[in-house]
């Protein structure tokens, strides 16, 4: 399997994580306007998972699958630490769309795998901004998202 | 009333390759170049051996890419943009000194970036003419802007310096969400 190949699955793994994420940290917050954005996270994350599979699918490569658990996520125990787990969650998939885009921005065979990871590691960054503002964090951006 | 935005390829050019912008530094300067050499670093991460070819000591200078150039232009631009309205309307403080603070990491990340290039620092050049101060809703939309054009001259680049932009585009959308 290729590098490029290795990058795509990682990136699928984290939105695995990230759907079955939020189903944990979603009933720990504690306003209704943050358990909005937590299943609007999770439906964008289980679209972009389906997206994915499907096109790797489509490309004759085996998706990986969820794992049966992601015992980090259980560190989301009250209101304040559900807020970082999914910053956290949306931190690790902006890395893991932004490798899969250095390695494609790498091998120009692969060239089409840009776009969709553009737009997935732009989504988690935003995604990342959003939790953070609801954290109450003081800076709500960070100059690298990815990195 | 509408406002015509002001296009930051534009304001861009006006800026030349340089123009630090006169925005006061909430980190020092020694602290956002040691991060943005760390960000260039780690944007190459996993990209082949050809990443560390800039690097290399000795090599003979070249001509940086038009886009990583024109990248570094809209940053500025986007810098002095901020500080002139951030000048008209202190309640944004709050919110644009982090935003502000972004692009300076760009800047410096893109010089890092050119300069590994081209074997020097970019030289900066004055601008021509002070930008106007923006509404929120006018930053948000420009950040929007600066955040296609990223992405987009991501697409025309290859290796680091692609992935360095693709970061510092989706970071611009960041900008544009806080202040939307």
């Amino acid at each position: 399997m290729s590098a490029v190949d290795d990058a795509w699955q990682a990136a699928l793994a984290t939105e695995h994580e990230a759907v079955f994420g939020y189903g944990v940290l979603g009933p720990r917050l504690n306003s209704g306007e943050l358990r909005s954005l937590a299943r609007a996270c999770q439906d964008a994350h289980a679209s972009l998972r389906d997206s994915t599979t499907a096109a790797m699918a489509a490309a004759g490569r085996t998706p990986v699958a969820a794992q049966a658990d992601y015992p980090s996520v259980y560190a989301a125990t009250s209101a304040p630490t559900a807020l970082r787990v999914a910053v956290a969650l949306e931190v690790a998939a902006a890395a893991a769309w932004r490798y899969l885009y250095a390695q494609a921005a790498s091998d120009p065979s692969r060239e089409t795998l840009r776009a969709p990871a553009q737009a997935a590691l732009t989504s988690a960054a935003v995604r990342a901004t959003r939790w953070r503002v609801g954290a109450g964090e003081g800076s709500a951006t960070v100059p690298f998202p990815g990195i | 009333m509408a406002h015509a935005l002001p296009d930051p390829d534009r304001v861009a050019e006006r800026h030349g390759a340089g123009g630090r912008s006169g925005g006061s530094f909430r980190v020092g300067r020694r602290g956002v170049l040691l991060a943005a050499l760390g960000a260039v670093l780690a944007a190459g991460a996993g990209t082949g051996a050809g990443f560390l070819r800039p690097l290399r000591p000795g090599r003979p200078a070249q001509q940086p890419p038009a886009d990583l150039v024109a990248a570094l232009g809209a940053e500025r631009a986007l810098i002095a943009q901020i500080q002139a309205t951030l000048t008209a309307d202190a309640s944004l403080r709050a919110t644009l000194s982090g935003v502000r603070a972004d692009h300076e990491q760009h800047v410096a990340a893109l010089e890092v970036a050119i300069g590994a290039i081209t074997g020097k620092p970019p030289v900066p050049s004055a601008a021509e003419s002070a930008p106007q101060a923006l509404t929120r809703a006018q930053l948000a939309a420009t950040e929007g802007q600066a955040a296609s054009r990223a992405a987009a001259r991501a697409a025309r680049l290859t290796g680091r310096d692609a992935a360095l932009l693709a970061s510092i585009a989706a970071c611009e959308q960041t900008h544009r969400e806080l202040l939307a």
